[in-house]
């Protein structure tokens, strides 16, 4: 690889694990892909999970050891939720690939990978369910995708299931701590937790605000990941929490004057109060849960249009009272 | 794959309870009989949940009675040079085969071939799209008022494509208008499918203990095949977990079982598992086998739903054991609580809600719903109870519309559980409660059928009307009819 080119590839893609065993997290689900590997024969599969897990990097991994490099760009077909999949090309394109011939190593199976499947029309799926059988002893399919209860009960059927689960904050540290140092990147500590809560267990959204902080602000640190990120600092937030816990509504709504004339969209405002909220251990159960309540209201209300300053104080306001004996406002 | 590798090749080792096969075989001697009911023998429509032997059952019946089985399958409409000549359009094509099939026999190239014939439509044609629907309900209907001779029935496979365990999705049975879903009634048009000429077969998810006797039947096999293989056998434990699994599915079951011989469980017998009869897994063997078929077959609804539905409602706190005795409690941080507030303090719960939220199977919504039909049996009263009911009726309110924002469904669903946790009682009450799976879906599916027919029978009401709205025939149009007939 040239270190000399300007314009560097995502390294998304250039850290994707090729091979199973580099695989992070989800222990159990890749232990079991490993026996696949080694068998040989590998079902119909549905992997479901939520995204920036590992899903398709799992199969490609996967088609990689069955098939080896050579016969892997002729014997595995991927189509994207981009890709038209209309029940034409279920119909033509998929039958055709499957009906192609190509040299496979012996007990080896062609692949097809449909990406977001769940975002097939189930006309579409239904098309599918019969070339799946058909072909069966020639092709095999991979569904990825991220609620399996979309796809069709027939397909179902046909599949094993297996459920990725949302990565761990040490496995997020382990894989962004191996491609840190890879690239030479300076990253504090803080910066680590930065990334993983700006990513709530999607490893891609880590390794590209990695990426992004690190070329656009070199050291990456919470307050330059959070200024990539475009999000509100959590440490600002959870001041801001802890006003309203106080009832000292003066100091909360200054501290939201203050993250709201840095520009911040409502949306994002109100999205990381309420991470910030479930999260923070200053707060007892039942007060907590009722935070969570005002938040949503909140949420939805800036989802019908109204994304104003008004809106945000008032919650605050309301969360300010909540700490207030009620005895007070009665006249 | 075992599952077609090992399928039965003989109608007696079918896994369907041997009523049903009798049922079809029943309707296909008729149907190829000389009496005169085989004109009522026309069109046979198999239902079910999906892996039952539907399509199995068939074929090797059609294969015993020696009658040649013609399939359909939707070909790729590849172009031809000028489709308009040449080429038939999708919605004719369904016709078209049936007529060509109906009529012209295979060539025979030896004089003992039958000439019975059955077609058999499984790869059903589009009939989501509003043309192909119709032109394939005009061929199916034309086939059935067709009265010639020698019979050539249509045996049409339509599985249930709902999501297991529910019986439907929550937000899919909300809208009345979705006709997304294929089932009988969209393939078959109402007047043949309820009329004379037309029989409904459906077919019940597998017996456990079909289930059983074929997966042990079936190793016994593979055994057989690969005498140095080294094959493990499955433990008899981790076989029932499997069938648990599976609710009814044999495809389903069988290619678990596949997965998990080739990967060795953990309690398999090695010896190449000729005994049958093995000791009991020890406990934490047990748990190992039971993680592993887990992350191996866990379907999405089923046994890990009703876990952490549990889970939530047993309402597990800090500072209780797990016989729910009050014991000391370990040194956590005490957060301040405004005086006014401080009845509503709780011990910290067992259950984190976010992690909860990531690995719950099905969208909010359901998982919702579950919870309303089962929390109202573990509250201990009326004002506790209410406080949940209020809590889902919020989240009602709130997520009507923005199924898309996950942030929002996120702090939905977190406040409704937390809010559910504080009002339960802890430590909970055990009075037997079992958790069920909502009355809505069955209501609900009532519901469609009434209105279906009701819409099948609203001949009158478009005359009063000048158009067909549903609503308005159930909401005033049938109540006041009722009323005049009782006057009358």
């Amino acid at each position: 690889m040239s270190k000399s080119a300007n314009y560097e590839v995502p390294w998304v893609e250039k850290y994707r694990p090729r091979v199973l065993s580099d695989i992070v997290g989800n222990q159990d689900t890749v232990k079991r892909l490993e026996v696949i590997a080694q068998d040989g024969n590998m079902p119909h599969m549905i992997m479901s999970g939520t995204p920036g897990i590992g899903k398709t990097t799992a199969v490609l991994a996967l088609a990689h050891t069955l098939l080896g490099p050579d016969v892997f760009k002729e014997a595995v077909l991927e189509l994207n939720a981009s890709d038209e999949r209309g029940i034409d090309v279920v119909r033509n394109r998929i039958k055709s690939f499957a009906q192609k011939k190509i040299a496979l190593p012996p007990g080896r199976h062609k692949i097809v990978i449909l990406d977001e499947a769940d975002s097939m029309t189930s006309g579409a799926q239904q098309a599918l369910r019969r070339t799946m059988e058909i072909y069966s002893n020639t092709t095999r399919f991979a569904f990825a995708c991220n609620q399996s209860n979309k796809i069709i009960e027939p397909i179902q059927s046909r599949c094993a299931i297996l459920r990725f689960s949302k990565l761990r904050d040490i496995e997020l540290l382990q894989r962004l701590r191996q491609i840190a140092e890879k690239e030479n990147a300076d990253v504090t500590d803080e910066g680590y937790e930065a990334l993983i809560f700006t990513s709530e267990g999607d490893m891609r959204q880590a390794v590209n605000n990695l990426q992004s902080t690190h070329t656009g602000l070199g050291l990456v640190t919470p307050d330059a990941v959070f200024k990539v990120c475009d999000q509100p600092h959590p440490l600002l937030v959870q001041n801001l929490l802890e006003s309203c816990h106080k009832a000292d509504i003066e100091d909360a709504l200054s501290k939201l004057d203050e993250l709201w004339t840095h520009g911040y969209a409502a949306i994002d405002i109100i999205q990381t109060l309420f991470r910030v909220a479930r999260n923070t251990q200053s707060l007892e159960e039942s007060l907590k849960l009722e935070y969570i309540k005002e938040i949503g209201w909140t949420h939805m209300r800036i989802l019908e249009g109204v994304a104003t300053i008004v809106q945000l104080s008032g919650l605050v306001a309301r969360l300010c009272k909540m700490s207030i004996d009620p005895k007070v406002f009665k006249v | 794959m075992w599952s077609e590798f090992y399928a039965p090749s003989k109608v007696s080792e079918l896994a369907v309870h041997s009523r049903k096969v009798g049922d079809l075989r029943h309707w296909l001697e008729e149907s190829f009989s000389d009496t005169k009911l085989s004109k009522y023998r026309k069109l046979l429509v198999l239902t079910g949940t999906a892996g039952c032997g539907k399509s199995t059952a068939v074929k090797l019946l059609a294969k015993e009675m020696n009658v040649d089985v013609i399939e359909y399958l939707n070909e790729s409409t590849y172009k031809y040079s000028n489709e308009d000549e040449y080429g038939e359009s999708t919605s004719k094509r369904f016709s078209n085969f049936l007529g060509k099939s109906a009529t012209y026999k295979p060539l025979s190239f030896d004089n003992e071939r039958s000439n019975k014939q059955l077609i058999l439509v499984e790869d059903l044609p589009n009939v989501l799209e509003y043309t192909t629907r119709e032109a394939s309900h005009d061929a199916l209907r034309g086939h059935c008022l067709d009265g010639r001779t020698p019979n050539v029935p249509i045996v049409i496979i339509v599985s249930d494509s709902g999501v297991r365990g529910t019986g439907g999705n929550a937000d899919e049975m909300v809208q009345t208008t979705n006709r997304d879903v294929v089932d009988a009634r969209t393939v078959v048009p109402r007047d043949i499918l309820d009329g004379p000429f037309c029989t409904t077969i459906h077919f019940n998810p597998i017996a456990r203990t079909f289930l059983k006797k074929h997966l042990n039947a079936l190793l016994d096999r593979h055994r057989d095949d690969n005498p140095y293989g080294s094959f493990k056998r499955p433990h008899d434990e981790a076989i029932d977990v499997i069938i648990d699994t599976a609710s009814g599915d044999i495809r389903s079951a069988i290619n678990t079982l596949q997965l998990a011989s080739q990967m060795a469980l953990p309690g398999s017998l090695s010896t190449g598992g000729h005994k049958r009869k093995a000791k009991p897994l020890s406990k934490s063997t047990r748990v190992d086998m039971e993680k592993t078929l887990d992350v191996l077959a866990r379907r999405e609804v089923s046994l890990n739903l009703f876990h952490s539905l549990a889970k939530v409602l047993r309402n597990k706190r800090h500072g209780f054991d797990d016989e729910d005795k009050v014991c000391s409690c370990e040194d956590l941080p005490h957060v301040s609580l405004p005086e006014h507030l401080e009845y509503k303090r709780r011990a910290p719960s067992h259950v984190h809600p976010t992690r909860l939220y990531e690995d719950i199977p099905v969208d909010v919504e359901t998982y919702l719903l579950f919870l309303s039909h089962n929390y109202p049996a573990f509250n201990q009263d009326c004002d506790d109870a209410a406080v949940v009911a209020d809590a889902l009726s919020w989240s009602d309110s709130t997520s009507i519309g923005y199924n898309d924002s996950k942030q929002l469904s996120a702090s939905v669903f977190e406040y409704v559980i937390r809010k559910t946790l504080h009002a339960l009682p802890c430590p909970s009450i055990k009075r037997g409660q079992k958790i069920r799976k909502p009355a809505f879906f069955f209501a609900e599916k009532e519901r469609r059928n009434g209105i279906e027919s009701i819409k099948q029978n609203s001949r009158l009401a478009v005359t009063i009307h000048g158009q067909v709205d549903t609503n308005a025939i159930i909401v005033d149009t049938l109540p006041m009819l009722s009323r005049i007939w009782e006057r009358e």
